[in-house]
This record gives structure tokens, C-alpha cells and sequence, in this order.
């Protein structure tokens, strides 16, 4: 009747911040410290380093059943490598507790331990013992993991040869055949090309079917969707949302991240008089409307820019700039592109709001940044925003998206194909 | 089972209990399950999970010892090579340029019996003061008793001992040295150098992974414990009023002893070991109990 496996309590966990007080001070800090006491003996107003602490985790509590995977979702720092650092016990909680029941594996990264100068065959049992696999266990496994690596003629190979797939599959081989009763996994499947991701995911579904318990770390929303059963919406170190994953997707989705995807760019009084433009707002608008920080992949979604003109300008034009994760340029598009007979028109000063649509139904998941630039084209830059705004695209797991993920391509849009049976050929 | 309780604190209850499995506080799920909880003092060496982890604590080893001499040409015989280049530039200088005094001892073999437990002591200390932060990825990604760390890290000191022990041999036999029975005391006198070279690591250890300075202070620590420390000279040269004293340096009894096990130079030691063995002990368990009440914060500090 009880098959609780997890139970947490009430966990919270706090970090100084800065330079982690008395512990972790240099003699540099101990002489800063000791002259901003003098300072504040004389009454000057200094921030009060010592007390500065964030609650990384703040009184969080759930239950995982046997054969549950719970995925852990939230934004860069809501807390949730902090969770499963707890849970696997390499970093004690400030508050609460935590129960577990069973045999625990982590998996907060793949190849911990792997030593570069060890064989593939040597790092096989490094790892897994680092994991906390037995000799034993290792020995069973090891065809198994070869195998599941495809690295059999570089089992005698030293690592550091090995490309970086080659490293990528071994250290997951050696995770995926980790037996533990809960296993804890964050973020793993970010790695590897994505045939191996398949298996590896496919490979999750048969520890989840076995019965075994998983806490899933995750950024990608579809293999959330696809594995989880229940989620939990950590934000600031608190639960936000914790329930059926769909529930909860869609409130990440949705209600909590929408503070984001609007910066203010310039106040009005730190623009230089001889200004003639100034950008004021970037805002990104979902399919509905709604100011957000994140794309559903399927959603059409607006950028919204406002700026201000201090002095009237003539042939002036606003371009924005897509760039995404990994640094690279996908497009940049202007407002003198859809109508460039407006070239010469003027501009008078007062606010302006320009919006343009972009078709995220070609986008790639993942986070994106859009640059803005206004110029007199070939003359002179008015104003810039490098980086002004950052949004994600979610894979929600579309059919189309699902089919796109394994292609290369910086955009992956819908092409339109045809066919012509041209003639039978007689075989 | 009990239902959930909303809201009940975690507090005094839960914290003052030090036992760490089967709880049946309240809102436990039972038997069997393992609680974590906010940060212990943890004053045994927790042998249990030692031993539960010992395979870990031989994979580390294993590790450490094969990749020691990995792509070198000279391979394990750096291991004979660095006492004995050691013991010709002492012979040089002191045996020979200097006329060191030697108990009577030819002076190679006096300086090697010294070298061999001394740099088991170093190479203990080095390597166990070092290996927190040279393992730090595994700290902060995996849980194991922290102890292992430190413990696996001595493997290669003992291995390096026991080769160089055959050149001493070869050297005995060289000399015509008889065998005397308190040679049997060896292991003792080794473990009394391990233990203070241990006892010393595990703070350092502790402190470096904080203070980066330990790291640096090490070798020049170790540089001047090594002159304080009869292996170049013997303890016959400080004032017999002093001998006894000189104990609170336990690698000078360390050294001592491995002279008087296998050439029977100087007795009436009595003191100056009880002096070592009490400042050896001293620095073992405080050292132990200060990393076991420092470990769970060591992944948060790194």
C-alpha cells in the first residue's frame, strides 16, 4: 500500500553570495572588509556583504511514487540542479528533509570520472564505479555497454583519442546501465547527435517500464512530455507547479515566464541631446497576443519595437537582428524591406511603434536574441540594442518539429515538396 | 504510514537525531528509506559506508596508479630512480664533502633507510592534500564518503615504498648488513609516518578545498619539515637534553626507528616515540574530525 519511494519536505537551501564568507575569504577580502567596517564607522552607507544569501531552494516539497518519472523543469536558475544535488546527497539541505528509498543513482552529468589517459575498457569500470556500480555488476554489463557504445574496436583505445561522440555515447553506454531503484538525471540528453539521442530517450522509456523511479532535469519540453508522467515548475526556488506534466507544461509555457520577453532599452533622461533617435522598448507578443518570453513552435509570434525620434530624420531605417544559441546570425531583416519606397519619407519627433512578424513555425527550438540597429543606411548608426531581447522557442512536440529534429539546418521550415510519377519502369 | 502532515517543520525533532537511516519521524515513508537532512556533525569515521564504497576506494587507486607513469618512457622506475638520485647528491655533499657524521653507518645506506620512509611521509602528504581539489568533479557530481578521496590517494606513496624497499634490500646485501629481529618493527614505523602524513592531509585537504593557499603551502611546508628531520644528518647531533623533544616531530622517530630496525644504531628512543606517537595520534583523529565535520559543505565550497 505504500509505495512512496520519494518524499521531500519542506527543502530549502541556501548559498551566500559573493565570496562565500569567513569560509572561502582571501586576505584580499579580509583587508576590503576590514576597511569597509572603518567606513561604515564613519557613517558612509555600505552594502551589507556579509548578510547577502540566496535561498537557491525554498521549501519544496513532493512524492514520487515506484515506476514515476517526475520531470523538473523551470528557468536557468530556479533550482533545479540544486534539487537533485540534495537528493543525491552532495549537498546537504539548509532545511527539511528528504526520504529515498531503494538504490539511488545520479546522473547529474555523464563520464564523471572518465580520466582521459585511461582505455575505453578502464573508463567503463571507473565510471560505473564512480556511479556506484559494483565489479561484479560491471562485469555482467560490460558486453552490454560496449555494445550499446558502439566503440568495440577502440575498447583498448585511450579516451583522449576518441571524438567527442565516440566520448558522448561510452559515458552514456556506462549511465543507461546503471541498475538503481531512483535514478536522478539532469540533463544528459542535451548531448550526442541525434540518432543516440533517440536510443537514449527510448532507453529512458524501458528504465521508467522496468518499474524504476526517475527525476528528470530537463530544458526540452518534448522529452518531458514524451517520458514524464507527473512534472514539477520550479521558479526562484519555490514550486510554482507540480501535477500532471501537460498542467504544468503549459503553465511554464504560459503564466510564468511572461515577465520576461519585454526590456525597457533607454530612460528618457540618459539619451545625449544630439541624439536623433532612440530605441525605447523591445517586446516579443505570442500568437494571442500576449507579451511572453517563450514561443510555442507552432504560434506565429511579433516583435514589438519602440523608439523615439528626437529630431526629424530622413531615410532613416530600424533593422533587427536574429541570432541564436549558438552564436550565429539567422536572419536580419528591416522596416524598409516590406515597402522600400518609404525610404525617403520623414520621420517626426515622437514615439514610434514598429512590429514585425516572425514565423517560428521554421525555427529551431531554442533561445534566441534579436540585436537592434537604426542607421541612416550608408551614412551613420542612430542607435543600437546588441542583444536587446531574448526569447525561447519551445518544441511543444509537433509532428513537424519531431520530423526536423535530427536535421542539421540553422531554420528548419516546412518545404513544400512535389511528386510527378513520370513513367513505369519495367523491372 | 502516516498521512502528510502540511507544514509540519523539519525542525529539532529530525536534526537532534543523528542516526541517519530508518527514522520513523513524522510524515516518514517507512522503513528502509534513507533521510537526508540539513547539515550533521558527523564525528565517526563512518566505517559502514567506507566499507560499502570499497570497491570506489580501489577503482581510485587503480586509477591513480595507472596513470601515474602513463606515456613516460622510464615508466616504474622513476620510482628507484628519484630516492637513489637523492641518495648519490646526499652521499656527495654530506658523506662525502661534509664527513656528515652517520651513527657508524655507510652513509648511502644511513641516508636511504631515512629517504625511503620520508618519502613515503611526502609523497603521502603531497598527494593527500591535493586530491580534494584534483577530484572536485567527482565531489560535485557524485555522492561517496569524501573519505575515500583522501585514503585512495596514499596508494601511490605505498607502491613507490615498496620498490624502493628492494633497492634497499640489494643495498643490505651490498654492505653485508645482517638482518637484526627488530626489523619486524618496519610496518610499524610505517604506519606511525602514514598516519601523520594522513593526519596532516586530511586538514590540508579540508583547508585547500577553501583556501587555495594550502595548496601552495604544502611543498614548502614539507620542504622544511624535511630538514627537520634527521634523514640527511642523525639525531645523535642534537643536544641529548633536546632528543626527547625532538619526538613532536614523529618522521624523526619514523626515521630513528627505521635505523635502529635494520642496524640496531641508538636506543633508549623510548621517549622521544611516545612523544611521536602522541603527536601523531593527536593529528590523525583531529584531522578525521575535522574533514568528516567539513565534507557535506565541500561541494558548495570548491
Amino acid at each position: 500500500m505504500n509505495d512512496l519511494v520519494i518524499r521531500a519536505k519542506n527543502i530549502g537551501k541556501q548559498y551566500a553570495l559573493g565570496d562565500g564568507r569567513h569560509w572561502g575569504r582571501t586576505v584580499q577580502t579580509y583587508i576590503r572588509d576590514a576597511f569597509a567596517s572603518y567606513r561604515d564607522a564613519e557613517g558612509t552607507p555600505t552594502c551589507d556583504a556579509k548578510n547577502r544569501v540566496i535561498w537557491a531552494l525554498n521549501g519544496v516539497s513532493f512524492d514520487v511514487r515506484r515506476g514515476e518519472v517526475l520531470g523538473i523543469i523551470g528557468r536557468n536558475g530556479s533550482g533545479k540542479s540544486t534539487l537533485l544535488k540534495i537528493l543525491s546527497r552532495i549537498t546537504p539541505p539548509t532545511t527539511g528533509w528528504a526520504e529515498l528509498v531503494g538504490r539511488v543513482g545520479s546522473l547529474l552529468e555523464v563520464g564523471t570520472g572518465f580520466h582521459p589517459d585511461l582505455t575505453g575498457r578502464d573508463n567503463i569500470y571507473m565510471n560505473g564505479a564512480v556511479l556506484g556500480m559494483t565489479k561484479r555488476e560491471i562485469d555482467r554489463q560490460f558486453d552490454a555497454i560496449v555494445t550499446f557504445a558502439e566503440i568495440e574496436t577502440f575498447l583498448d583505445t585511450p579516451v583522449k583519442r576518441y571524438s567527442s561522440g565516440m566520448h558522448m555515447r561510452l559515458a552514456f553506454a556506462v549511465a543507461a546501465h546503471l541498475k538503481a531503484d531512483i535514478l536522478l538525471v539532469d540533463e544528459v540528453l542535451a548531448v550526442g547527435d541525434a540518432a543516440f539521442q533517440q536510443k537514449c530517450l527510448s532507453k529512458m522509456d524501458d528504465v521508467s517500464r522496468e518499474g524504476r523511479t526517475v527525476l528528470l532535469v530537463s530544458h526540452n519540453i518534448a522529452s518531458i512530455l514524451n517520458l514524464c508522467s507527473t512534472a514539477l515548475l520550479l521558479g526562484r526556488g519555490e514550486v510554482l507547479a507540480y501535477g500532471g506534466v501537460r498542467d504544468v507544461v503549459d503553465h511554464y509555457l504560459s503564466g510564468s515566464i511572461s515577465v520576461q520577453g519585454e526590456t525597457q532599452l533607454h530612460s528618457h533622461d540618459k539619451v545625449p541631446s544630439e541624439q536623433e533617435l532612440s530605441f525605447e522598448a523591445i517586446r516579443i507578443r505570442d500568437g494571442h497576443g500576449r507579451v511572453t518570453g517563450s514561443i510555442d513552435a507552432v504560434q506565429g509570434c511579433t516583435v514589438e519595437v519602440d523608439y523615439v525620434v528626437h529630431r526629424e530624420i530622413r531615410g532613416g531605417q530600424v533593422s533587427l537582428e536574429l541570432w541564436n544559441g549558438e552564436g550565429v546570425c539567422v536572419l536580419c531583416t528591416t522596416d524598409l524591406d516590406s515597402c522600400p519606397e518609404s525610404k525617403s519619407t520623414a520621420r517626426y519627433p515622437g514615439l514610434y511603434r514598429v512590429s514585425c512578424r516572425l514565423d517560428p513555425t521554421w525555427f529551431r527550438a531554442g533561445r534566441y536574441w534579436i540585436s537592434l540597429g537604426a542607421s541612416m543606411p550608408g551614412l551613420r548608426a542612430l542607435d543600437e540594442a546588441p542583444h536587446a531581447i531574448s526569447f525561447e522557442v519551445i518544441d511543444t512536440g509537433s509532428i513537424e518539429h519531431k520530423l526536423t529534429q535530427g536535421r542539421r539546418g540553422v531554420i528548419a521550415p516546412t518545404i513544400q515538396w512535389s511528386a510527378t510519377h513520370l513513367s513505369t519502369v519495367n523491372t | 504510514m502516516k498521512l502528510p502532515v502540511p507544514h509540519t517543520s523539519p525542525g529539532m525533532a529530525d536534526r537532534s537525531s543523528a542516526v541517519m537511516n530508518n527514522i520513523d519521524g513524522p510524515d516518514s515513508i517507512g522503513a528502509g528509506a534513507f533521510r537526508i537532512l540539513p547539515l550533521q556533525q558527523l564525528p565517526t569515521i563512518g566505517f559502514m559506508d567506507l566499507w560499502a564504497y570499497r570497491e570506489l576506494l580501489y577503482f581510485l587507486a587503480w586509477r591513480d596508479l595507472k596513470v601515474r607513469y602513463h606515456q613516460t618512457l622510464l615508466g616504474i622506475l622513476w620510482a628507484v630512480l628519484k630516492p637513489c638520485s637523492m641518495m648519490v647528491v646526499f652521499s656527495i655533499f654530506f658523506g662525502w664533502l661534509s664527513r656528515m657524521p652517520s651513527d657508524g653507518i655507510p652513509y648511502p645506506l644511513f641516508v636511504f633507510s631515512a629517504l625511503l620512509p620520508w618519502q613515503l611521509f611526502a609523497h603521502t602528504l603531497s598527494a593527500t592534500s591535493h586530491s580534494l581539489v584534483s577530484n572536485q568533479h567527482l565531489i560535485t557530481k557524485v555522492y561517496f564518503p569524501r573519505l575515500i578521496i583522501p585514503i585512495s590517494a596514499m596508494a601511490i606513496g605505498l607502491v613507490d615504498f615498496g620498490i624502493a624497499l628492494f633497492v634497499l634490500v640489494a643495498m643490505l646485501l651490498h654492505y653485508h648488513i645482517p638482518i637484526l629481529p627488530q626489523i619486524l618493527t618496519i610496518p610499524m614505523f610505517m604506519l606511525l609516518s602514514i598516519a601523520t602524513a594522513l593526519g596532516v592531509g586530511l586538514w590540508a585537504s579540508a583547508l585547500n578545498i577553501r583556501h587555495r593557499d594550502i595548496g601552495h603551502a604544502i611543498p614548502f611546508v614539507t620542504q622544511l619539515w624535511f630538514f627537520a628531520t634527521p634523514v640527511a644528518y642523525p639525531s645523535s647531533l642534537i643536544p641529548a637534553s633536546w632528543q626527547a623533544w625532538y619526538g613532536i616531530n614523529p618522521l624523526a622517530s619514523v626515521v630513528e626507528g627505521f635505523r635502529w630496525a635494520l642496524f640496531g644504531s641508538g636506543d633508549g628512543e623510548g621517549k622521544m616515540l611516545m612523544f611521536s606517537l602522541l603527536v601523531s595520534s593527536i593529528l590523525f583523529i583531529s584531522g578525521v574530525y575535522f574533514f568528516r565535520r567539513t565534507e557535506q559543505t565541500f561541494a558548495d565550497v570548491v
